[in-house]
Formats: structure tokens, sequence, C-alpha cells
């Protein structure tokens, strides 16, 4: 819908507009993918030695990152520069912080895989047990945390998309959980990953929760 | 549920994000509201009501 109201907006102004969450999420998964792939390339690099191949490789995978990251920058900046209410602003904090924490854990994971080469965040291997606590207690208390401020700090609107988005994570996790457990007891499925079927359920939750706080 | 809010803002020459900041809401809730994809509150009503200075049912209507 155009803001005829708005002076300042143009049809193709709302078009971004409507379009800018899924552009930020496309860009921040390209830039953290970028980063894994540039974090894979200096642990091979560190095993099998420094290769043209590898370093250009590398400066490739380094430039995607900061192009996507810049790009986001970007963004997010035309996101916020009309004036903003303190508790818009700090809702849109926590989930900067609660971001931030995941790209934390996530590179402690990568750390500590190649210090133990056994701790595989998306694997069933066993884990150093230092490395599972430490996980746990930021995961549980600064993510609980983030999660109960959050959600506290939201206004109607954005607590209707999360709603939608929560039962929508809810009914996905309530029909593949079970189907694969099945599946594999019967056979004919691979061996019941936990994680894939959280990051199934985030990505579903994310994405309805972002196309409902958009539309 | 269809509503004024639109007309009311522009009379005013209010952006979207200046209403939003003065109901403590986001811009996108205010936008939401506008285009009748998002039927607000009872309590968020009767601040728009307040701030307008009219009574709700001048404002939203079925």
């Amino acid at each position: 819908m155009i803001d005829h109201a708005d002076p300042s907006q143009t049809p193709a102004d709302e078009t971004t507009a409507k379009s800018r969450p899924f552009m930020l999420a496309l860009l921040c998964l390209l830039g953290v993918f970028a980063l894994g792939t540039a974090f894979g390339i200096v642990g091979a690099m560190a095993e099998d030695g420094v290769t043209p191949v590898a370093l250009i490789l590398l400066a490739v995978a380094l430039g995607i990152a900061g192009t996507a990251g810049w790009g986001a920058f970007r963004l997010y900046a035309r996101a916020t520069s009309g004036p903003e209410s303190p508790r818009v602003r700090f809702s849109r904090m926590l989930l900067i912080a609660g971001g931030a924490m995941g790209l934390v854990m996530g590179i402690a994971f990568s750390v500590a895989s190649d210090t133990t080469g056994s701790a595989d965040l998306f694997g069933n291997g066993p884990l150093p047990g230092w490395l599972a606590g430490l996980t746990i207690a930021a995961y549980v208390l600064v993510g609980g945390g983030l999660t109960l401020a959050w959600l506290r700090s939201i206004d109607e609107h954005e607590m209707q998309a999360n709603n939608a988005g929560a039962l929508a994570g809810l009914c996905t996790y309530l029909f593949v959980e079970p189907s694969w457990w099945l599946g594999a007891r019967g056979g004919f499925l691979p061996e019941h990953q936990p994680m894939v079927t959280f990051l199934l359920v985030l990505t579903v939750y994310t994405a309805v929760w972002l196309w409902h706080r958009s539309r | 549920m269809n509503n004024r809010l639109k007309v009311l803002r522009a009379e005013r020459n209010w952006s979207q994000a200046e209403l939003a900041l003065r109901l403590d809401v986001s811009r996108q809730a205010v936008n939401a509201i506008e285009t009748g994809k998002h039927d607000p509150s009872l309590p968020l009503a009767f601040r728009i009501a307040r701030l307008f200075e009219m009574p709700i049912e001048e404002i939203f209507h079925d």
C-alpha cells in the first residue's frame, strides 16, 4: 500500500521497505555462510599449508562477507532513520544482542572444533564438558534473559507476528519430529538429528515472523 | 476493521514514524493498522483516540 500521506514515500520506497527484512535476513545469512567458509579455509590452510588457490578463495570469502555485512548495515541504517520510541529501539537492540550471542557461540564452537577436533555444532558426538556447560549457561541464561526482555519490550503488532511464527514453528516440530523418529526406527529415514529439526523449526519460525511483521 | 488513521495522520502532516513515536509502537505497527492488516487492541485504540482527541468510533468502524 502506498503511503499517500507521506510525501517522502514513493512506490519504489514502499517496495524497498517491504522487501527490506528479507534482504536483511538474506545478507546476514550470506555473511555468516561466507565467514564460515573463510574459517574453513583457514582451518584447511593450517592443516595442509598455504596455497595460492586457498588464499584467493579466502579473499573471495572475506570479500563476500564484508560486502554482505556492509549491505546489511546500510539496509539497517535506512530502516532506522526515522524517529523511534525508546521501547522500539530497545527491542531492536535486544534482537541484535541475541544475534551477536549466536555469532559468538558459533565462533567459540569453531575455535573449539579446531583445538579439540570434536566440537561439531551439528553433530551428535561427545563434547568437552566445559564447552557444553559454558554453551548451555550462555544459551539458557543470556539467551533466556534476552528473550524474556524482548518479549516484554515489543509492541502488540510485533507480538502478533511473533505468535504467528511461534505457532508455525510449533506445528513444524509437532509433525516433523515424530515422523522422523518413526521413519528412522522403521529404517527408511536417516538417523535422527535433533539440531536439524531445531534449525528447521527456527527457520520456519523466523520466516513466518518476518513475513507477518513486514506484510 | 476500517479506520481513518491515514487521513487523520495526513491532516496533521505526520509521517508513519512520527505517529509511531507518539503511540510508542513501531512504524510497521502503524502501517499494519492503516492498511487494515492489524486490528489494534482496546488499550492502543484508546491511545490513538486520545492522541487525535476523538471518540474511538469516529476513527475505527466495521
